[in-house]
């Protein structure tokens, strides 16, 4: 981009090829974009024609008996039960709204300590994955239907074949989270003497960090990050904010820091990284580094820390002879100063799966002195277990055909590694390959037994995220299909006399976390903990052992071999293995509501793409949306390009989870090449006993054609608008266009308590879409499919608007959510004919779905475009009778022409006004709207405007505090807080402009 | 205008030579009376299958959802709305000419006033199509009018523009028809007497039983007077509903001060433009030239030329208060329309409606048939892109660039538009069969007058 | 023709094939005392009103209350829709946004204008569907809605004199003279 930006107008884009032209700034012009697809109305059309057969009614066998005594329901009314995410490892608390039985919306549980009432996109969505039409239905062998007693016969005798041919029995599993499933699980490995492998794929919390803590403490684990404590937080290359392990507490730890800073002082963040990932958008500060140069800066920062710390000397030493640091120098210098000014307020984390720069990082941590504030290894993070080796060890017997059985639990292997190929075959000829999974995955696919296993709302568990943080799981509904709990089965293949996985539980609750405890006060405590989805109180922690320093020996070594590692060459091209906010590490990449979320960077939905940095686009001579192909080593794939502002020149990254064989039938994805070539797990290298998914030596090649790239943002200027600010410091005031206080031309109106109002403050959202798959999910907003999308024509009532402000190598990031605004002077109340869309006397702006005719008057004249029209019926697109399941009984289905918008979540206001009256209270603004409820980091306050006191009133008050649009006199109810970036070194103290 | 009208029928006749009042109903009634020949059947299939296909289009349309259209997330109208006051646009020359040339005792409108009129009546109905079908529910379009119904207290919003174009559009269809059918009753007696069974049977009937008498025709043409006194303000108000449309509105581009008289002067321009194109063929396929005579084209070019200015003045205003007003969204809409990626919509239109009346400023090539002809085709498809640009230019690029987006019609949308004026060809066709499409009693009268200013040149 | 059914006499026409001729003869003839009855042209003859002394037609009083009865109307219908019967929050504007209630109220006013216009006219001059049959006899040459200009001259017993009518008459040059078209 030769473009020159000024460090205060936002900008959205480069000139993407998908955008039309424009005089937004005056050097646009030529010709309009190719508009992909819109040929191809008529094959749409005809879709939506099939799709106005209608369903045939539910059958009765879908009606789900309720697994709490009926007493306690009232048909129609809803339920609500504490459980846990199964989603992802990161167990974070949750409630399911429960109507007849089945679980309709999913909330983050605000009792959970680590998750404290977030629940990310990924969380919501699992809902959607519970009611998916095409999970597993029941057991099968070799392909053929079977009962579970035939499957369990058949896995025992197999097992006794294997183990009397002497040969290995290997559960490889992702990180069992669950206390009780791991003791199911060695148990059952004990009758067979076989091992547990547990891995994790796709980036975040790699091996390096545990076996980095192994040298350093003695014990392979990963510390709990405490980012709420951090005034300065420094991350190499990591994402913990996105696509970490536990992304939700990560995000709350850091929101409470953020939104601490009007007493604590602005806090500093630090990113060092190749990829503009979440995490460095929400950086205050920003670097482009390769991995070998983060590694570098890595063991650079440690050096300097360590001659200016006592007890550093060994480690100094053991760095001398690195290699000279280049333009880094003097920021380097600067960061070690800021690190060492925030002894013990600071944290210092890395995603690299590389040893030097994990223990790096480690020993910056431990002698900064954050051990025990910001990194807790007393409690640490039981979220990943694996370590890399023994994938390898894992592979390699497999290949030399050791092992005799393997059990596959919730993993795709085949098509999460590098080598699926290999792994496919050697599962063929295994005695016995067993997947125990609730998708036909490629792995289920090569395992001769298949064991279909429960959605984790349809099973028990109990979840032990960290040390003394022990939580539950009940199913909130019975069972959709013959499928089982995965544990129970291994209870079965054990030969244990309780296959009930839940007394299994339960017993050994009994023994472990409620010992001592008599029959009947055992019935209580656990009664009480089902309930609250926890156990109340702390539980006594694993005497927190004294860690061993750690022998010098080893760790000097490691350093030193880290320290003489090849310096950096700096224009190599290398692929980076990137997680996407949506789709993670792709285990629940068939969810519609996850392809159709607009990724926050990209604002692509449903296709991946590779981002690109813009001079290196231009040396490869591609646009947006042109297919690019992308080798390392013997392996490729070929993705549409998306030229990504912050993207390291020689980086390109590469989003994980797509292109898997079992993504049936997706709502109108089309993403040429075929699936297989978007498989960016091909890329990944297992090396030294490492799986490397970042630093890897590749090369690009234009390889013809285009991908359709549904973006949701195609303009690139904003033509200097008003409509986001970022300010310096949490007491600067924002220059917006505002319209003096008062001025109404028709007079007031009566503000009858509530008036609805929300405040969204930007500084602390991190445009994590949570909230925009908490609106879908609560309001059954449709997914509409990547041409619809690729149509502008996205249903999404709440969208998360991106903006960039400055130089287009490295600008900050700013999110917008954008929402109806409930303006008081709404401009598309008074052009509706019919009067479909009206002002009620809380203040909100009413849509009258029956009412409308569809004359889209009311989206045309919003100024916000938060209104959604529907084009195509689509909601009788959602035939599976299972997967109507989803919808939300509470928000009326939208038929085909007509308009739909946000409205506060009205059925909540509603249900809680209801409530208040049957109670007598008049008060009764405490409630929380869908996308509020979900959001992680808090940032969403909502209440009755003509409160003086309170979270939305504090707010509101603050002089970050801005209205978009606001100098149109719409009066709109929504009031954004600006984002700060804090570019001065010095943290605590405020001062002018950086 | 008036001027014009006087200094013309001084200098020279407007019907050329001296028929006779008898050919006048003879020429034009022969027609009707005659089977068609191959000119119109030849139009008439072209113009019918035209209607096919946007019945079709429209079917289609009705039947998958608005979504086989080209519009989006921010561009909620495209061709439908453009149609819509393109057509009602078209709409406005007829009663004009009827109506306003009348009380302005223009003579020389009466040999076209008649096919004027029948071309309102039929552009009306071309206009209200869209309405109908641009809704989402279009099977609820009855919901837009207030009756009472079951629903507890349930009306429409008045304050809504859409719902004055309810009233508006119908309120002008309805009258228009009755003025149109007003002129047409003596006619009908005259054709009444010229023919015989069911023919006559059925022009007797739509005479109303009309008897020549001296007093009928005193409350006659009092009564024509007075539609004509009602239609004047009507016609104008029409389109000034229509700009209201988008002058109401919050949306730079649309919210404009200067819209009803712009769209006012544009709908006489396009207007003017369709009869000409219109009478052009008419006249030759009739062999009425010396009726519809060269000097009635010339005073229609005229207009055309005046119009032509009045919105090129309309534009300029628009640039320069955009730029005067300092509102940087104003400001922006106007640039983007000039340079934007419908930049190419916008010169057209400029060219077509701004530049190619120019030529009219020429007496020879106002005569000249080729001319006019190229010229008020032009000048339609430059109006269609006026509206083309106000709604869609302002509509893609707003208020918040994050949801802008781009337009690109479906041959849906190409089908309906072409339906319309397979519509609009087939009903004049069919009108140019069954009724008189020369007004013989205002001819007769101005050829009455003609010999009289005749006799008082010679004495 | 009902109208002329309160009268005795014989009607004479007179065929004229131009209007000036048409109205110098109905100009003479009242001049001479003859009682002109009617006057049946394909067009209206300028002057035609004065000479035959027809008054001022009151048609424009039915467009006024037409009008007034509209536009009334309306107002008052939008009026209590948006305040009486349906007050309603619609963009935060109030009850009675008279300028919103302007435009229906003209267009009302105009339609029932033309109604009252159209209909006042029709009902006055008995023009409804007939079958030419019965208008045959009401037209004393087939030609008058056409090229053919016709003077009714209404004979009374008594003061009718014949032969000064047949002088008078030849003299106005008409294309021919129809004497006791009709008896009433």
């Amino acid at each position: 981009m030769t473009r020159e930006r000024d460090t205060k107008t936002p900008w959205m884009d480069l000139d993407t090829s998908l955008a039309p032209r424009g005089p937004e700034r005056s050097d646009e012009g030529g010709a309009t974009p190719a508009f992909f697809a819109r040929r191809d109305f008529l094959k749409l059309a005809g879709i939506s024609a099939t799709a106005l057969a209608a369903c045939e009614r539910l059958p009765v066998r879908h009606a789900i008996p309720l697994l709490v005594p009926a007493e306690d329901v009232t048909p129609g009314v809803a339920v609500h039960y504490a459980g846990t995410c199964t989603a992802c490892p990161a167990a974070c608390g949750l409630v399911a709204t429960v109507r007849d039985g089945r679980p309709v919306k999913l909330e983050g549980h605000k009792g959970h300590a680590l998750s404290q009432g977030g629940l990310c996109a990924v969380g919501q969505a699992d809902l959607r994955a519970l009611y998916d039409g095409h999970r597993l239905q029941r057991p099968s062998l070799g392909g053929k239907d079977v009962t579970w007693a035939e499957l369990d016969a058949a896995v025992k005798t197999k097992l006794d074949e294997v183990q009397a041919a002497g040969k290995k029995v290997v559960v490889l599993s992702s990180t069992l989270v669950s206390p009780s499933a791991r003791q199911a699980v060695l148990s059952f490995l004990a009758a067979y003497n076989g091992t547990l492998i547990e891995h994790d794929p796709g980036p975040g919390a790699p091996s390096a960090l545990r076996e980095a803590y192994q040298i350093l403490s003695g014990r392979a684990l990963a510390p709990w990050f405490d980012a709420s404590k951090a005034d300065l937080l420094v991350s190499l290359g990591d994402d913990p904010l996105g696509t970490g392990p536990d992304p939700v507490a990560f995000t709350a730890s850091w929101a409470a820091r953020r939104r601490a800073a009007e007493s604590q002082g602005a806090p500093r963040h630090v990113q060092i990284e190749g990829s503009l990932s979440l995490t460095g958008a929400n950086a205050d500060e920003r670097w482009l580094a390769t991995s070998a140069e983060r590694r570098l800066i890595a063991l650079s920062l440690l050096s300097q820390v360590a001659h200016r710390s006592q007890g550093g000397q060994a480690v100094a030493d053991a760095l001398k002879g690195l290699a000279p640091l280049g333009e880094f120098a003097s920021r380097v210098e600067a960061l070690a100063g800021e690190l060492l000014k925030h002894r013990g307020h600071g944290l210092v984390v890395s995603g690299a799966n590389d040893l030097g720069e994990q223990l790096a990082v480690a020993l910056l941590n431990r002698l900064l002195g954050n051990e025990g504030k910001t990194v807790d290894l007393t409690r640490p993070s039981l979220l990943r277990r694996g370590l890399d080796r023994e994938l390898a060890g894992l592979l390699t017997s497999l290949a030399s055909g050791d092992v005799g059985a393997l059990f596959v639990l919730g993993l795709d292997p085949v098509e999460q590694g590098p080598d699926g190929e290999a792994l496919k075959a050697a599962l063929g000829k295994l005695p016995l390959a067993v997947a125990i999974t609730d998708r036909p995955t490629a792995t289920a696919a090569a395992c001769r037994v298949v064991a279909a296993a429960h959605h984790g709302l349809e099973s028990w568990g109990d979840f032990e995220p960290r040390p003394g943080v022990l939580t539950l799981s009940q199913p909130m509904t019975r069972p959709l299909f013959a499928t089982r709990s995965a544990f129970e089965s291994f209870l079965h293949w054990s030969g244990v006399p309780t296959t009930d996985y839940r007394l299994y539980l339960m017993e050994r609750w009994r023994k472990d976390v409620f010992p001592g405890a008599q029959a009947a006060d055992f019935g209580a405590l656990w009664t009480a903990a089902v309930a609250s989805g926890s156990v109340s109180g702390a539980v006594a922690v694993a005497a927190a052992s004294a860690l061993p320093s750690g022998s010098a020996g080893p760790v000097t070594e490691a350093l030193a071999t880290a320290a003489r590692a090849t310096p950096p060459s700096h224009d190599a091209l290398e692929a980076e293995l990137i997680a996407e906010v949506a789709l993670r590490d792709g285990r629940r990449a068939h969810i519609p509501w996850l392809r159709e979320l607009p990724d926050p960077l990209t604002r692509a939905s449903w296709v991946p793409c590779v981002r690109v940095a813009p001079k290196r686009a231009a040396k490869l001579g591609v646009k947006d949306g042109d297919l690019i192909t992308v080798e390392a080593g013997k392996a490729s794939v070929t993705m549409g390009v998306r030229i990504m502002p912050g993207q390291h020149e020689s980086v390109l990254a590469i989003p994980v989870g797509y292109g898997r064989t079992d993504e049936v039938k997706l709502a109108g994805v089309e993403a040429p090449p075929s699936a297989s070539a978007q498989n960016a797990y091909r890329l990944a290298k297992l090396e030294g006993g490492r799986l490397l998914l970042s630093g890897l030596p590749a090369s690009a090649r234009p390889s013809g054609g285009r991908s359709p790239l549904p973006l949701m943002q195609v303009q690139s200027e904003t033509a200097g608008r008003p409509v986001i600010h970022q300010v310096a410091s949490y007491q600067e005031k924002v220059h917006g266009e505002h319209l003096p206080e008062g001025r109404d031309l028709f007079g007031p109106k009566p503000q009858p308590s509530p008036q609805w109002h929300m405040a969204i403050d930007l500084d602390a959202c991190t445009g994590c879409s949570a909230c925009v798959v908490a609106c879908q999910a609560e309001n059954n907003i449709a997914s509409v499919g990547a041409e619809e999308m690729g149509r502008h024509r996205d249903m999404h009532w709440l969208r998360i608007d991106r903006y960039y402000v400055g130089d287009a190598d490295n600008p900050d990031v700013l999110f917008e959510p954008m929402l109806c605004q409930q303006c008081g002077h709404a401009p598309c109340e008074t052009v509706c004919p019919v009067a479909a869309t009206v002002h009620s006397t809380d203040g909100l702006n009413q849509q009258v779905y029956n009412r409308c005719v569809g004359t889209r008057y009311c989206a045309n004249n919003c100024p916000y475009k938060t209104r959604r029209f529907n084009w195509f019926n689509n909601e009788k697109k959602l035939t599976d009778p299972v997967e109507r399941l989803v919808l939300n009984p509470d928000v009326v289905v939208r038929s085909r022409g007509v308009m739909e918008k946000c409205t506060f979540c009205v059925q909540r206001l509603q249900a809680s006004r209801i409530a208040a009256q049957k109670e007598g209270r008049q008060e009764w603004a405490s409630v929380e709207t869908a996308c509020q409820e979900s959001c992680p980091a808090r940032a969403i306050s909502f209440g009755d405007q003509n409160q003086a006191e309170g979270a939305l009133a504090a707010q509101r008050k603050k002089p970050r505090a801005f209205q978009v649009l606001a100098e149109l006199g719409v009066e709109p109810r929504v009031t954004y807080l600006a984002r700060v970036r804090n570019r001065q070194g010095a943290t605590g103290h405020h001062g002018e402009e950086a | 205008m008036s001027a014009i009208g006087h200094s013309l029928s001084a200098s020279q006749p407007l019907i050329l030579g001296d028929p006779g009042y008898g050919a006048i109903a003879h020429d034009v009634a022969g027609s009707l009376e005659g089977r068609p020949g191959t000119a119109w059947w030849a139009a008439f299939l072209v113009a019918a299958s035209a209607l096919g296909v946007g019945v079709v289009a429209i079917g289609y349309t009705i039947a998958v959802g608005i979504g086989t259209w080209g519009l989006n997330r921010t561009v909620g109208w495209g061709f439908d709305i453009t149609n819509f006051v393109f057509w009602v646009g078209i709409g406005h020359a007829g009663t004009l000419i009827s109506a306003i040339l009348l009380l302005l005792r223009q003579r020389w409108r009466t040999s076209i006033a008649r096919a004027a009129e029948a071309m309102t009546i039929f552009a009306v109905m071309c206009a209200a199509l869209f309405p109908f079908i641009h809704m989402g529910r279009p099977w609820l379009a009855f919901w837009m009018g207030p009756y009472p119904n079951t629903r507890g207290s349930l009306w429409v919003n008045f304050r809504s523009p859409l719902v004055w174009d309810v009233f508006a559009i119908s309120t002008y269809f309805t009258v228009s028809l009755l003025f149109w059918y007003l002129g047409m009753v003596p006619d009908f007696g005259t054709l009444r007497d010229r023919t015989r069974g069911l023919k006559q049977r059925i022009y007797g009937w739509l005479s109303l039983g009309w008897d020549g008498s001296a007093r009928t025709w005193q409350r006659y043409e009092k009564a024509c007077l007075l539609m004509a006194g009602l239609a004047t303000p009507l016609v104008v108000s029409v389109h000034t509903i229509v700009s209201f449309d988008f002058a109401t509105s919050v949306i730079p581009g649309w919210h404009t001060t200067i819209f009803p008289p712009y769209f006012v002067a544009g709908a006489v321009f396009s207007g003017f433009a369709m009869v000409i194109t219109l009478l052009m063929v008419t006249r030759k396929v009739m062999h009425i030239e010396y009726l519809i005579t060269d000097k009635h084209l010339e005073q229609m070019a005229k207009v055309l030329l005046t119009t032509g200015m009045l919105v090129g003045f309309a534009y300029t205003t628009e640039l320069f208060t955009a730029w005067y007003s300092g509102n940087m969204y104003e400001r922006f809409t106007f640039m983007n329309r000039a340079m934007g990626p419908y930049a190419w919509a916008y010169w057209l239109m400029f060219c077509c409606n701004v530049f190619v009346p120019q030529v009219f400023w020429s007496k020879r090539l106002r005569h000249s048939a080729a001319v006019l002809f190229v010229g008020s085709l032009l000048v339609n498809v430059g109006m269609w892109f006026e509206r083309f640009n106000i709604v869609v230019t302002s509509l893609h690029r707003d208020y918040l660039p994050s949801s802008w987006s781009h337009y690109v019609p479906t041959l849906t949308e190409v089908g309906i538009l072409v339906g319309s004026f397979g519509l609009f060809f087939t009903c004049f066709l069919l009108f140019v069969r069954v009724a008189p499409v020369v007004a013989f009693h205002e001819v007769k009268h101005t050829l009455a007058q003609q010999r009289e200013e005749a006799r008082h040149a010679a004495a | 023709m009902p109208r002329l059914e309160a009268e005795r006499g014989r009607l004479h026409a007179l065929i004229f094939e131009d209007p000036e001729k048409t109205l110098a003869a109905v100009r003479q003839l009242k001049g001479e005392g003859f009682e002109v009855r009617d006057v049946y042209s394909p067009f209206p003859i300028h002057g035609m009103d004065e000479a035959l002394g027809l008054r001022e037609t009151r048609l424009a009083y039915a467009t006024l209350i037409g009008g007034l009865l509209g536009g009334l109307g309306k107002l008052a219908f939008q009026t209590w829709v948006h305040v009486v019967d349906w007050p309603y929050n619609i963009g935060g504007k109030p009850d009675l946004a008279f300028p919103a209630l302007v435009p229906v109220t003209f267009e009302l006013a105009v339609l029932f204008a033309a109604f009252a216009t159209i209909g006042t006219l029709f009902v006055g001059r008995r023009l409804w569907p007939r079958w030419r049959s019965e208008k045959a006899a009401d037209q004393p040459h087939p030609r008058v809605t056409d090229d053919r200009f016709a003077v009714m001259v209404l004979e009374r017993d008594g003061s009718f004199a014949p032969g000064h009518f047949r002088r008078l008459s030849a003299g106005l040059g008409p294309e021919e003279v129809i004497e006791g078209w009709r008896v009433l």
